[in-house]
């Protein structure tokens, strides 16, 4: 376990940005004490300091995990950003994109979100943007980035995506391996 | 019945066109499926039958078929004629009259279903008995009189009928045919009878016939199933007492698969018997013999091993032990955690209403648990799943977190946390504050303990994968700890029947002595000084008392921790004593949960608070008790706070101390007794020293209970134990003897007792052997009686040596009687006991390692057979 190095800090905060923007600040300042990021086996692990400090005493090898995964790092060091995420994406997101009850299953089951399942989007939201979706309760279900602005969402054809996913609570069931 | 047709001629029609369409008779099921009620008989009618039929067939199919062809003439005529009438009205009639002639013709279908002329021979003439035939019958003799007997009803009732028939029917063939036979004569009643009537009242008297074949095949039906039952019965037992099958009976069991009808019923017997036993017995046959029986018809009818199924049996009383039984048999229903951290219980209960799950809260006991009565979709896969508002965990999962009640903001150690319902609890409880190790020891169950996690927002956790006995080295001062110990999971056979039959005793003993070193590096790991907390909860999901109890009763003994009370409302108090072992008071404080009492996993909660962080030593034992003692009293001594600051700050001290204890854990069933003073004194004591002790210890307990104070309790075991040195000085084989004959008696009273909660006091030396002796129970009346006649020798104590070699030798022959390994393997073990106590030199020494050669090296019933010849010899010379 150890903090990010110069680069790594780059990478993996250029992809957090990419969700929810700025407000990576109230991650790192919060009321409750310092929190910080750290790296163990190239997982992104968001985490109090004091219980970071306690979890020093776990040798490396034993120790599985701490706090918030965000993600990880890839062999070619390109950060993914992983479904446990999920609620500080969703606290602090700017975009966001809201489905239908009737495309809510077919999202939990890893597949796009198309435009006959949009019920609704924040507007004003460029293509290619890191996006949370939701459904209609506003439980977030996942992350995704958006093929198509808002704009262009509005005339497309009912069977065309709008939002390609990255990740959803499904994987929870699916890719229990994967996450941890 | 078919007679009103003739008061009309007009309305004659002929069979011909209803059974024109029809197919050959399809056998009807209830009277082919029936059993013949004499095979023979019935074989030679219906070939009477058939050949009368076939004749007739042929006739009646040459007539029918010029009628049919005159008919369809006619129609075509008629049709034609139709077309051509100039008074046809409108399309539609046409149609209706098209559908009519259609629905003429159609329900000939169903109809022929109940009747026709080709399936008549079904229609027995059940209503004609008429003079002539019971002449017939009385001609045809006894036989035949007795197969009708059962008949005789319906024929009475239908007599009146059939006499009118008779009167008005056209009749010399008719009479011919009666003379023949019986049946051969109705078919022919019927045939004329179809020959000239319409079809609809035939089909009226086919139904009645048919419903009356019916109730008689099923009144006949039920008179075998009394008779079978009956014979059954006399079968097992002539008088309404249950005879117990002797030893070659039980022998050949082995050999037969039984049905499970008959293990049933004489489970129901024996339970009976033995819970009226003086009334009810067999006076020659010891209780042994009887639970013997029961155990093994337990065993097969509910696929359990000799060896839980014992355990069973020892925990619950007869009338308890079947519902136990049952309810393990049984699922308990789903239920259900609402994860506080995401949602609140009425919300979670709404949204899961709307998708269609009934589901009520779990009881008042429980804010978080709900129970799910049914769904219409996966509960698993549920979006509010995925988004971690609830997890499926079990009922007696809550228990557990509930007494541990942690507080916000302090630092929580889960021992054995995978899959992480207990986990997720804590934190929700800790409101996300604090941290929270979860530790678990399977690398791979650590992927569902970090999924459920992250899955229901924990965010307070560190994961780690240790064996939660090192974690005292990793990391300590906890305010609370949760130890949910691995276990054989005997509680939770309902979901795992795995359990019912992998189990043996080394498992049992393999899981508690791991139990014993979790508990106390558990309690290691918490730091006494809490200011919150200080507390280790121990729970198993098993039923054992020596995963449970006796682990509770260890820690007590090796730490410096008190029970206290659990905080849960329900569930009945551990054991005060259970098979002669004696726990403290406290241990009332824990809890058990049954299946069949309680409708959740079979549980163990036991809370402990932890008084000082000093490890007592095996040396200064006695000094860390007095020290705990002043500390309670309020009394703080120079000295003695000096040791605690020691304490506190040697942590190489208290390493060394746990290594030790680590160690000492590896061999629990000698250390248990070496470290119990109170055992050492039974062990050591005569039968009426025992009852001292008893009396002293019952002087300790109500000082304890008042004053908390266990400085009496300590002065009496120092008493104890001079008692004790005392009593080693005396010559070792005066003692001996009567120590053999108090074995034999608690043998025998805990077989009579296998509750146990008024058993007497014995050392844990001595129970395992009552355990062996009682387990290789199924013991001939001969070993009993010559055991009894040897005891009584043993009283006179004249022949002392002589009498205690006997004795020997019945016990290790019933005990290599039984057939189980398990038992076997115990037996070993008793042999080996019983020849290193009697220490009567070569002789019982060489004794003992030629059956234990025997025990090793043979197998199965040929070892048996040996090893009970052996044992004969063995006698008649000890006889001699």
């Amino acid at each position: 376990m150890r903090p990010l190095t110069e680069d790594e800090t780059t990478v993996f905060f250029e992809k957090l940005a990419r969700y929810i923007g700025p407000n990576i600040r109230l991650l790192l300042d919060r009321p409750d004490g310092p929190y910080c990021f750290r790296l163990h086996k190239d997982r992104v692990y968001y985490v109090s300091e004091a219980i970071m400090r306690l979890a020093t005493n776990c040798a490396r090898d034993n120790l599985m995990g701490l706090g918030t995964c965000f993600g990880r790092f890839n062999r070619s060091r390109k950060f993914r950003m992983h479904v446990t995420a999920l609620p500080y994406l969703s606290a602090y997101a700017v975009y966001k994109v809201w489905v239908k009850p009737a495309a809510e299953q077919s999202f939990l089951y890893g597949n796009h979100v198309l435009k006959n399942g949009l019920a609704r989007m924040t507007e004003n939201t460029p293509q290619y943007q890191g996006v949370v979706v939701y459904n209609m309760n506003d439980l977030p279900l996942g992350f995704g980035a958006t093929a198509k602005s808002t704009q262009e969402c509005r005339t497309m054809d009912p069977t065309g995506i709008v939002v390609f996913r990255q990740a959803d609570v499904g994987e929870y069931l699916r890719d229990e391996d994967i996450l941890s | 019945m078919g007679r009103k047709r003739y008061d009309d001629p007009s309305q004659v029609r002929g069979p011909g066109r209803k059974s024109r369409k029809q197919k050959d008779p399809a056998p009807l099921p209830g009277t082919e499926e029936k059993k013949p009620r004499n095979p023979r008989r019935l074989r030679k009618q219906l070939k009477k039958k058939a050949m009368v039929e076939a004749m007739k067939e042929e006739a009646r199919q040459a007539q029918l078929e010029a009628k049919a062809q005159k008919q369809k003439q006619k129609k075509q005529q008629q049709e034609v004629a139709d077309e051509f009438d100039a008074d046809m009205d409108t399309a539609a009639h046409e149609a209706d009259f098209f559908g009519d002639s259609d629905a003429e013709e159609v329900p000939a279908m169903p109809k022929s279903k109940h009747f026709s002329d080709e399936n008549r021979s079904w229609l027995k003439p059940k209503d004609a008995p008429s003079d002539i035939e019971e002449e017939s019958d009385d001609a045809a003799g006894e036989q035949e009189e007795s197969d009708e007997e059962a008949d005789d009803d319906d024929m009475e009732n239908g007599a009146g009928d059939a006499g009118d028939f008779f009167a008005n029917s056209d009749d010399e063939n008719d009479f011919g045919d009666m003379l023949e036979d019986d049946d051969e004569e109705g078919e022919d009643e019927d045939e004329d009878e179809d020959d000239d009537m319409g079809g609809s009242d035939v089909e009226v008297m086919g139904l009645d016939d048919f419903e009356r074949q019916a109730e008689e095949i099923d009144a006949q039906e039920a008179e075998d199933e009394r008779l079978a039952e009956e014979e059954m019965m006399t079968n097992v037992d002539k008088s309404d007492k249950f005879a117990l099958p002797s030893l070659d009976e039980i022998e050949s069991m082995n050999n037969i698969t039984e049905d499970l009808m008959v293990i049933q019923m004489r489970i129901k017997e024996n339970m009976n018997t033995l819970q009226d036993f003086k009334t009810m017995r067999d006076p020659a046959r010891s209780r042994s013999e009887y639970t013997t029986l029961l155990k093994k018809d337990l065993c097969t009818y509910y696929g359990y091993n000799e060896c839980m199924m014992q355990r069973l049996m020892d925990l619950f009383p007869l009338n308890e032990l079947v519902d136990a039984l049952e309810a393990n048999e049984v699922r308990r229903p789903v239920t259900i955690r609402t994860n506080t951290l995401r949602t609140r219980q009425r919300d979670l209960m709404q949204a899961l209403s709307n998708r269609g799950v009934s589901l009520d809260s779990v009881g008042n006991w429980s804010k978080v648990g709900l129970v799910v009565f049914e769904s219409n979709v996966p509960i698993g896969a549920t979006p509010e799943y995925l988004c971690g508002h609830y997890i499926i965990q079990s009922a007696s999962s809550f228990l557990p977190v509930m007494a541990l009640a942690p507080q916000p903001n302090e630092r929580v150690l889960d021992m054995a946390a995978a899959p992480g319902g207990k986990t997720t609890y804590i934190a929700a409880l800790m409101k996300n504050t604090g941290v929270l190790f979860a530790n678990d020891a399977n690398k791979a169950r650590i992927k569902s303990l970090a999924a459920n996690i992250s899955r229901l927002g924990v965010t307070n956790t560190v994961v780690c994968n240790y064996d939660g006995r090192s974690f005292p080295t990793v990391i300590g001062g906890f305010d609370r700890i949760l130890l949910d110990a691995p276990c054989s999971g005997s509680g939770v056979i309902s979901k795992d029947a795995s359990a019912k039959n992998t189990k043996d005793e080394t498992d049992f003993r393999r899981c508690s002595t791991l139990q014993k070193e979790l508990i106390l590096a558990a309690i290691d790991s918490v730091d006494a000084n809490s200011k919150t907390g200080g507390y280790i909860v121990y729970s198993t999901c098993s039923i054992m008392v020596d995963e449970n109890e006796e682990v509770v009763n260890y820690a007590l003994r090796k730490r410096n921790v008190k029970l206290v009370d659990t905080g849960l409302t329900f569930g009945r108090p551990g054991f005060k004593s259970y098979r002669g072992k004696h726990f403290p008071d406290t241990m009332q404080l824990t809890r058990r949960f049954y299946p069949h009492v309680h409708n959740m996993d079979g549980f163990f909660v036991a809370k402990l608070k932890k008084l000082s962080n000093k490890i007592p030593s095996k040396t200064d034992d006695d000094k860390a008790k007095q020290e705990e003692q002043s500390k309670k009293q309020g009394k703080k001594q120079g000295k003695q706070g000096k040791k605690e600051e020691q304490g506190k700050k040697g942590k190489k001290e208290q390493q060394k101390a746990r290594k030790q204890d680590t160690a000492n854990g590896m061999d629990t069933a000698e250390d248990d007794v070496k470290s119990a003073p109170t055992k050492k004194g039974g062990k050591k004591n005569k039968h009426g020293q025992n009852q001292q002790q008893q009396k002293q210890h019952q002087q300790q307990k109500q000082p304890k209970k008042q004053q908390k104070n266990t400085q009496q309790q300590e002065e009496a075991k120092a008493t104890e134990k001079k008692q004790q040195q005392q009593q080693q000085q005396q010559p070792k084989k005066q003692k001996q003897q009567p120590k053999q004959q108090q074995r034999q008696k608690k043998t025998q009273a805990s077989a009579a007792k296998p509750s146990a909660t008024t058993a007497p006091k014995t050392n844990a030396v001595k129970q395992e052997k009552a355990k062996t002796t009682e387990t290789a129970a199924p013991a001939s009346a001969k070993a009993t009686a010559k055991t009894t006649s040897a005891k009584a020798k043993a009283k006179t104590a004249k022949t002392q040596q002589k009498s205690s070699k006997s004795e020997e030798a019945t016990a290790t022959g019933n005990s290599s009687a039984s057939s189980a390994a398990p038992a076997a393997a115990e037996a070993k073990a008793s042999v080996a006991k019983v020849a290193a106590k009697t220490n009567k030199g070569k002789a019982t020494g060489a004794k003992a390692t030629l059956m234990k050669k025997m025990l090793k090296t043979s197998s199965g019933k040929a070892r048996r057979d040996l090893v009970l010849k052996k044992l004969r010899e063995m006698r008649k010379k000890a006889a001699q």
